[in-house]
């Protein structure tokens, strides 16, 4: 799914990634650790095609690429719907909304446990709210790779689990998960997720269970703020 | 005298081409204002000011020079701010100040310069001709099928760039051609309102349309509604008063604005 090869990047004498080479497969789950300024924002820019790398390359086998950032930059006085925002998300878009369409808005919103919100102002949304209606704006083209810049920052406790749940669910239809996060949640995540702790090099790649036995105890706390 | 303006080839005239440019500068207000590029409608005025001094001096109608220049000035802003790796607002405030200095050195040393320069600042509503409505209908008309063929995706430009790089839907074409018809649509509006005040044509509408906080879609229908009007009012009361009306338009914007505003505050008050 996503092939990188000795990937360089540096910012005038800052090197932020340092010859990274690594692969995932289709179907994976990868978490993506490390400190502040490892960068881990700068490997997500390069894989979503935002940012060209300095040297070397990524090939990325994918039909389409579902992302949600960390936090939109939206201008508060930005007037739009929750309903135009997921709608931005759809591969055919028209200009007045299909019926079809919109059922299958309502049927995220309520999966995500927050309905009745079409017609809302996005920007009068709270910042877990507007993380979920991203997310599904990122679902709703049904894309192959998902791509989340710290998912689980905004959320509240009681829908982390929802969130972790719908998560596995995509991932079992084939979805490959690219996922950035601080917190790794333990109660979550099992042997078959992958982490990629990077600090401008890889320091780790590989299961997460080998990651919490081998890696943390030798004395390198994952857990970064 | 409230009546027998309507009497006038001139004022009827005033009315359509008012009509027709409120309408249009409303239209594509939201996807320039909201992308943070108020500046631009301001830098393209002051370039269209160089197109209609050039106009002037070589042909009869210096609509289409002006036209002309301004459209090139649009891709000039454009590819300084993307290839220079300037900020935008720097882009447009070098090409702005450069052409309207130009402008002036150029009616400096041409004698006999006989358009006033005034005309060319404030705008020339009641001297507008057929040519100029035709024109602005057909520019009117190119205006609504670009944005309504291209509505998705100049939304998702002005709400979220990044997404439209990752979906692959990024076109550099678009964003080129929705600069050059904005600049289109300033060069009409200097010749009704003047290079000075155009702007307010394009700041405006979204300013008042924003407070009312209503779907996007909403949000360009009420800034059409509210141009038009305003436009219309000030062209009606300018006459009889003996006042300019481009500079009456400005002033009915803002009014309108501060109603929007007053409107925002008490229905928030009154919510809570």
């Amino acid at each position: 799914m996503i092939h990188a090869k000795n990937l360089t990047v540096k910012f005038n004498d800052l090197t932020v990634l340092d010859d990274i080479t690594f692969d995932v497969n289709k179907g994976e789950i990868v978490h993506i650790l490390g400190p502040n300024g490892s960068g881990k924002t700068t490997l997500i820019k390069i894989i979503l095609g935002l940012l060209k790398p300095t040297s070397g390359e990524v090939l990325i086998d994918s039909k389409k690429v579902g992302y949600l950032p960390q936090i939109i930059k939206v201008n508060s006085n930005f007037p739009t719907t929750v309903g135009e925002v997921i709608y931005s998300g759809f591969a055919k878009q028209y200009l007045v909304m299909k019926k079809a369409q919109i059922e299958i808005i309502k049927k995220w919103l309520q999966k995500m446990q927050i309905p009745d919100l079409v017609h809302k102002q996005f920007s009068e949304l709270s910042g877990g709210q507007r993380q979920r209606v991203l997310l599904i704006r990122a679902l709703i083209a049904k894309p192959d790779l998902l791509v989340l810049d710290e998912p689980t920052s905004a959320l509240d406790p009681e829908f982390r689990k929802r969130f972790y749940e719908i998560m596995y669910e995509l991932n079992k239809a084939g979805m490959t998960i690219i996922n950035i996060t601080h917190d790794l949640d333990s109660n979550f995540v099992d042997c078959s997720n992958n982490v990629l702790y990077l600090d401008r090099q890889i320091k780790f790649y590989g299961s997460y269970c080998v990651f919490q036995t081998d890696y943390s105890s030798k004395g390198h706390h994952h857990h970064v703020d | 005298m409230w009546i027998e303006i309507f009497s006038y080839n001139f004022m009827i005239y005033a009315f359509i081409i008012g009509a027709l440019v409120a309408v249009v500068t409303a239209l594509i207000s939201p996807f320039i204002v909201l992308n943070n590029q108020s500046m631009l409608a301001d830098g393209l005025a002051h370039t269209s000011f160089l197109g209609f001094v050039i106009g002037v001096i070589l042909i009869d109608q210096p609509i289409y020079i002006a036209l002309l220049i301004a459209a090139l000035a649009s891709v000039l802003i454009k590819l300084i701010a993307t290839k220079a790796s300037i900020n935008n607002d720097a882009a447009i405030g070098v090409v702005s100040s450069l052409s309207f200095a130009i402008g002036l050195i150029i009616i400096s040393v041409t004698s006999g310069f006989n358009v006033s320069i005034e005309s060319l600042m404030t705008g020339s509503l009641l001297t507008t001709n057929i040519d100029d409505i035709i024109i602005t209908s057909l520019l009117a008309l190119v205006t609504f099928a670009f944005v309504i063929f291209f509505y998705r995706y100049l939304y998702q430009n002005v709400f979220d760039k990044e997404n439209i790089v990752i979906s692959r839907r990024k076109s550099i074409i678009l964003d080129y051609t929705l600069s050059m018809i904005s600049a289109l649509i300033i060069v009409v509006g200097v010749k009704i309102v003047g290079a000075l005040l155009v702007s307010s044509l394009i700041i405006f509408p979204t300013l008042i349309a924003t407070q009312f906080k209503k779907s996007f879609k909403t949000t360009i229908i009420i800034s059409i509604s509210a141009s038009l009007a305003s436009m219309l009012i000030s062209i009606y009361i300018s006459y009889p008063l003996d006042i300019p009306a481009s500079s009456t338009v400005v002033i009915s914007n803002a009014v309108i604005l501060f109603g929007a505003y007053v409107y925002r505050i008490l229905k928030g008050k009154f919510q809570r």
